[in-house]
């Protein structure tokens, strides 16, 4: 499936939150939300990036789509420098790259009918209007498992699903190349998860999407991903194609991670890795490897030197002082 | 909607038949003799009792009480003991006055406020925002009376710009009706900025810029019409304070409105106008709330009163 050239590539991406304190307001420090990622997505690919809460998945989605302004780094789209577009071609390009979010509830505007609400990317890009805007609009619904008659209604009479494939309707009415899902499914009761995971994986096949798949339950980035990134402190630590990710994952983080996915077969279960302690606050991290505060197999040289993400297997990257680079 | 309007007509009927009593009660329980006032100082003790005959003085609260309703059904609110005059009469006389200064204060609070709200909001902790919202603090802060004064002196006196008083031309109320508007505006920013970054947070913002809305689109119809029903419930609310910082600035400024109206009748003891006045004022806010109620329907889908039609 992988294409030579990449359709999103992101460079050493950072974005930084200031804390202003003070009566004037003066910045006293900076909250590394993310702190230099990087990584490619090829097109049709789904590339699920996974990570704790407050890791700073969610920001470097919405920073790579530039709903947030990045404090450095670059964005490759489609041969296009993202973050050095003006204005009006930012809005232009917006027609390729769409987003899901993550609560279903405050993702739609309550005042607007759904028809509105999705038909108004429409206009805006001057694709359709009137009747036809009416047509495409009931199509898509249709396409995301709703019903034409739910043009006229509101959000609020809606159930969570629905809402979600309102709000998957919504990114895909433009017909986008790539969509950042953020959590899309976590704020769902768990029977219709699995309804809206297999919508999506139908949506790609059918439209060719590309996916940045943002979640922090493996169980789900398995059955969607084809690549795996895992996030820590607004690092990427591992970076690896899924199978193998899951065979043999390398970072300490990793292992940890997957030593807490509950096991399909009993008896089987796998030796968990219990982290101490909580992650070190992002406004100040710890020196060194920034896990090494609950790294299990920490050394003297972790807490001093940061490991560098490194070819460690064939396609395979991570960032760990303990395991061998390979060339 | 229409059944809902008509409920909340019904309903205001008792709370008006509670204003009646509330004020019906408190005038009679302020010190001092109606009958001697009016009568005059020099009264014959006869005299006085026959005024106090004449107006039911004599009789019980509930008497008097019953006797005022059953008069101000047939639309007869008796008769100014100062002026002689049917109070109707010098309620209609003055009423168009106030809701003119009441109504133009709205309009300049709603302009001035909003606006700046919607402002502070985008350009958070610019030195917009914290000179508006220092600016709101202090509107919040200042009595209407100072203010009153305060204009008079520059705009009057020093700029001899605007008449200080009385009623005409626009220029008459210019002073009176910002005075009382600016309040309201300040207290309509400070509500209007919080409402908006609260409806900025929220992720359909982020959906509406991802459509590759412009920036204007996406704070007005987006981020403003929702950030609006704490607003204008405020405003309906401001309505009422509105007609009571009316008395004030009536006073100040010479208008001869109701608020000006009531001050005069209460140092006159004048109780039919006073009763009138209130009650009036009453109805008023009863039914700018009810309006409120309605507009909330049209501004949130959400909202709903009564049975919704099947579509």
């Amino acid at each position: 499936m992988e294409a030579p050239q990449p359709i999103l590539e992101v460079e050493g991406l950072k974005k930084y939150f200031s804390i202003k304190a003070g009566v004037f307001s003066r910045v006293t420090g900076h909250v590394r939300a993310v702190d230099g990622i990087s990584l490619k997505i090829h097109s049709g690919e789904t590339y699920g990036l996974v990570g704790e809460s407050g890791c700073g998945k969610s920001t470097a989605g919405m920073t790579i789509l530039r709903m947030l302004n990045p404090t450095a780094g670059s964005v490759n789209f489609m041969g296009e420098d993202v973050f050095a577009m003006g204005k009006e071609k930012m809005r232009n390009l917006r027609k390729n790259m769409q987003i899901i979010f993550q609560d279903p509830y405050s993702s739609l505007n309550p005042r607007m009918s759904v028809g509105e609400a999705i038909g108004e990317a429409l206009e805006v890009h001057g694709i359709a209007r009137g009747k036809e805007r009416r047509e495409r609009v009931e199509s898509i619904l249709k396409v995301c498992g709703l019903d034409s008659y739910h043009y006229r209604r509101y959000p609020h009479e809606f159930s969570g699903g629905q809402r979600q494939r309102v709000g998957i309707a919504r990114a895909l009415v433009l017909e986008p190349r790539f969509i950042v899902a953020d959590e899309p499914i976590s704020a769902l009761d768990v029977s219709i998860q699995s309804q809206i995971v297999n919508l999506l994986e139908e949506l790609q096949e059918k439209f060719g999407l590309t996916f940045l798949f943002i979640s922090h339950d493996l169980s789900v980035v398995k059955h969607m991903a084809d690549r795996v990134g895992v996030m820590y402190l607004g690092r990427i630590v591992e970076d690896a194609p899924k199978k193998e990710f899951y065979a043999s994952p390398l970072h300490p983080y990793s292992q940890a991670l997957l030593s807490a996915v509950p096991s399909m077969l009993p008896g089987f279960d796998k030796k968990r890795v219990i982290l101490k302690g909580d992650v070190p606050s992002p406004a100040n991290p710890p020196p060194g490897c920034t896990f090494h505060t609950r790294c299990p197999r920490a050394v003297k040289m972790c807490s001093e030197e940061v490991p560098v993400l490194k070819k460690v297997g064939p396609d395979h990257y991570a960032s760990c002082h303990l395991v061998e680079e390979v060339s | 909607m229409y059944g809902y309007i008509i409920r909340r007509l019904l309903l205001a009927i008792p709370v008006l038949i509670g204003v009646s009593i509330l004020v019906f009660a408190i005038i009679r329980f302020i010190p001092g003799d109606p009958a001697r006032a009016i009568a005059g100082v020099h009264a014959s003790p006869e005299y006085i009792e026959q005024v106090r005959r004449e107006m039911l003085l004599d009789e019980g609260l509930h008497v008097q009480y019953f006797t005022y309703m059953s008069n101000l059904l047939q639309g007869d609110m008796g008769r100014s003991t100062f002026t002689r005059r049917p109070v109707t009469v010098e309620l209609a006389q003055r009423f168009p006055n106030t809701l003119l200064l009441a109504a133009t204060g709205m309009v300049i609070a709603s302009i001035i406020g909003m606006s700046a709200g919607v402002v502070s909001a985008t350009k958070r902790y610019s030195i917009f925002d914290n000179a508006s919202m220092l600016a709101a603090l202090v509107g919040v802060a200042a009595p209407v009376f100072w203010l009153g004064v305060m204009f008079q002196l520059l705009f009057s006196v020093h700029l001899g710009w605007l008449p200080s008083g009385g009623i005409g031309t626009w220029k008459h109320l210019v002073m009176p009706a910002l005075t009382l508007g600016l309040a309201t505006a300040a207290l309509l920013a400070r509500i209007t900025r919080s409402s908006m970054l609260e409806v900025l947070g929220q992720d359909y913002i982020t959906t509406a810029r991802s459509k590759g809305l412009v920036e204007r689109v996406v704070i007005y119809k987006h981020a403003f019409k929702n950030a609006l029903i704490p607003v204008v419930t405020v405003m309906g609310l401001q309505f009422g304070t509105l007609l009571g910082g009316a008395v004030l600035t009536e006073t100040v400024f010479s208008w001869p409105g109701i608020g000006r109206l009531m001050v005069d009748s209460i140092l006159a003891r004048d109780y039919p106008v006073v009763q009138g006045a209130v009650l009036l004022l009453a109805v008023f806010f009863v039914m700018i709330n009810l309006i409120v109620d309605v507009i909330y329907a049209f501004l949130d889908p959400r909202i709903t009163y009564g049975n919704r039609e099947v579509d």
